[in-house]
């Protein structure tokens, strides 16, 4: 009897005493790259390297705390007005010095070698490299655990894993054989696509189709005959922003006559996509799922209309 | 060894690149398969896929790779024979990089006239390069060939610091460029063999016409002039033909390396330097050397696809080694 005194009051004292524990080091995480960054308040210069990072700030309403962005962050647009620290793989580490950043979000795209420097440098950085939805996800809840906006992190974590759920609800019911062959093209001198290990194999999964290249790890080459053999019923081509190699990507694949057999280019169906939506690590990958579902079964999810 | 034992070895090299083709032709889904082979024999029972996969994917790859090796092995050759140099592969011009610019001023530029803006771009920029080459390298009416090796050299590293110079600044496009450099048979049609071939057509007799002449250089130039050899209109006309060969082929396969290089001294090797034979030997082998190779970059991985170039590099760079190791026979 005494004993289960003793390990109920033990319990207690752990219950207790855990919240006075974590709220002395409320902001503390661990990163992809096993660091753990601990801040004794929330940033309020904070600095993105990468696109992805900065969709994620905006979306947590820490626009107003960013102090730096890379050259390619243009969304939200409000991104383009932010101080410039470089692209994303050359970066001046003096101008992220001379802005005195709280806090650096990192990303799978940043050199090592430069990540390697700014923690030298004892700058407060955490890394993102989420390789699937639910990384996103999680490294959205972490972003925002840093920053000291717990809050509406998770609100944004609950409407994005609730939307989530809405379609693999639906395409979980669909049976494999009703699962459209998908190829995704990102260039065509030679052709390369998406296998297995990218977002946008995700992408095709979740939203109810089989990636024809599902048998290739991440971005490659692939045999030009293999699309036909393979022939897949629905073709998603990357468009780049204000580029035009996204017509000349398009109109290889809808007007080369070597692809005139296969039956997304017979059907018609042949889409393009935002090349910065379905390859950005950020808040919106679900809407790029959606417009996956869209694109792969119109008769559940509704017409493919990006804006 | 006599004429009639060397014109057998161009006979059996000419069989080994018949079989090599024949092979080629029945390499799909990463293996060899003979049902695709009998295909071509009856091509009504095909249907449109199978069709299109057999006679406007595999064959036109087939015939560009004959073709670029053939032009490769045979423009070094010739070249190795007229600078006298065993190290001059057909870039020593500045062809490969002077294609590379115009592969990323095409790229950069965003320039696009449908799908021959990047080979149109790599062969005029190929081209414009070999010709400064041998303007600088002209002193008077004499085109010393050292001088001119150097110049070669010198616009080559010029351009290599542009190329990397583009690459920094292309950014997201930076894929697109490295493919480029890497070299390969990704998406050969019946369009890049139609724009390869009048070159070929005009361009190979007339090197095979020279073989005399490049027997000649063989001892000097001093000596081939006194044989009542045209030696500087010699090595215009074949400096020109063999660059337009070389910038037809980097135009519609990018760099590809060692085959130029390394196949006319394994010919030196198996036949010796007699022009004669050196030429339609070197032509028939560096085609069959690239159609392995390509074998190679579409079965190893599959149904990943290697780049030739790399491949090339990888074979040919040991068994160049092995080759010097040897020391059999001197250049």
């Amino acid at each position: 009897m005494s004993k289960i005194w003793i390990i109920s009051i033990f319990i207690i004292m752990i219950l207790v005493i855990s919240p006075i524990i974590s709220y002395s080091q409320p902001l503390s995480a661990t990163d992809a790259t096993g660091f753990t960054l601990s801040l004794s308040q929330p940033p309020n210069r904070i600095i993105s390297l990468s696109p992805g990072n900065t969709e994620i700030l905006f979306a947590l309403g820490l626009k107003d705390k960013i102090v730096g962005v890379t050259t390619y962050c243009d969304e939200p647009p409000e991104a383009l007005e932010k101080e410039k620290i470089g692209n994303v793989t050359e970066i001046d580490l003096e101008k992220i010095l001379t802005l005195q950043p709280d806090l650096i979000l990192a990303s799978s795209l940043t050199p090592e070698e430069t990540i390697d420097r700014l923690h030298e440098l004892n700058l407060p950085v955490f890394t993102l490299k989420s390789e699937t939805i639910d990384q996103v996800i999680e490294d959205i809840a972490k972003v925002s655990v840093l920053s000291g906006v717990e809050l509406s992190g998770s609100a944004l974590v609950k409407t994005m894993k609730d939307n989530l759920k809405k379609i693999t609800d639906l395409t979980q019911l669909i049976p494999n054989q009703q699962k459209p062959l998908v190829f995704h093209i990102i260039w065509h001198d030679p052709i390369w696509t998406a296998g297995s290990g990218t977002f946008i194999n995700e992408f095709i999964t979740f939203a109810g189709g089989k990636n024809v290249a599902e048998d290739i790890q991440g971005y490659s080459t692939i045999d030009f005959e293999e699309i036909l053999r393979r022939n897949p019923s629905i073709i998603t081509v990357i468009k780049d922003h204000g580029k035009n190699e996204e017509n000349q990507l398009y109109q290889f694949v809808t007007t080369d006559n070597r692809l005139r057999s296969v039956t997304a280019v017979k059907n018609n169906r042949v889409y393009l996509v935002d090349s910065n939506l379905v390859s950005r690590p950020g808040p919106r990958v679900i809407l790029a799922l959606q417009y996956f579902a869209q694109i792969i079964h119109p008769e559940i999810f509704g017409e493919y209309q990006p804006k | 060894m006599n004429i009639a034992k060397k014109r057998l070895i161009i006979l059996i090299l000419i069989i080994i690149l018949i079989l090599s083709m024949i092979f080629s032709l029945g390499i799909g889904g990463g293996r060899f398969q003979v049902s695709d082979l009998l295909s071509f024999f009856q091509p009504s029972s095909l249907s449109l896929s199978e069709k299109t996969i057999l006679f406007e994917i595999r064959l036109p790859r087939l015939i560009l790779t004959v073709l670029v090796g053939a032009a490769l092995s045979l423009s070094g050759a010739v070249l190795q024979g007229l600078f006298q140099n065993p190290l001059v592969d057909p870039y020593v011009l500045g062809i490969s990089s002077g294609g590379a610019v115009g592969a990323i001023v095409a790229i950069l530029s965003g320039i696009s006239l449908g799908f021959i803006t990047l080979p149109l771009f790599s062969f005029i920029f190929a081209l414009a390069t070999t010709f400064l080459v041998l303007r600088l390298g002209k002193i008077g009416t004499k085109m010393p060939l050292e001088i001119m090796l150097l110049a070669g050299v010198a616009i080559g590293f010029f351009f290599s610091a542009l190329i990397s110079l583009g690459m920094f600044l292309a950014g997201e496009n930076l894929h697109q460029m490295v493919f480029w450099m890497m070299g390969g048979f990704w998406n050969s049609s019946w369009n890049k063999v139609i724009t390869l071939l009048p070159l070929f057509i005009i361009g190979i007799p007339i090197v095979f016409s020279y073989s005399r002449e490049l027997n000649a250089f063989l001892l000097g130039e001093k000596v081939a002039e006194s044989m009542g050899v045209d030696v500087e209109k010699t090595k215009k006309i074949l400096l020109l033909v063999t660059s337009l060969l070389v910038a037809g082929s980097v135009s519609v396969s990018g760099v590809i390396g060692f085959v130029g290089l390394v196949v006319p001294h394994i010919i030196r090797i198996i036949i010796g330097d007699d022009h004669r034979q050196l030429l339609p030997a070197s032509f028939f082998l560096g085609s069959s050397v690239l159609l392995w190779a390509d074998i190679f970059s579409r079965t190893l991985l599959h149904p990943v696809e290697l780049p030739v170039g790399v491949l090339t590099s990888l074979m040919g760079a040991p068994f160049f080694i092995y080759l010097l190791r040897r020391k059999k026979k001197g250049w």
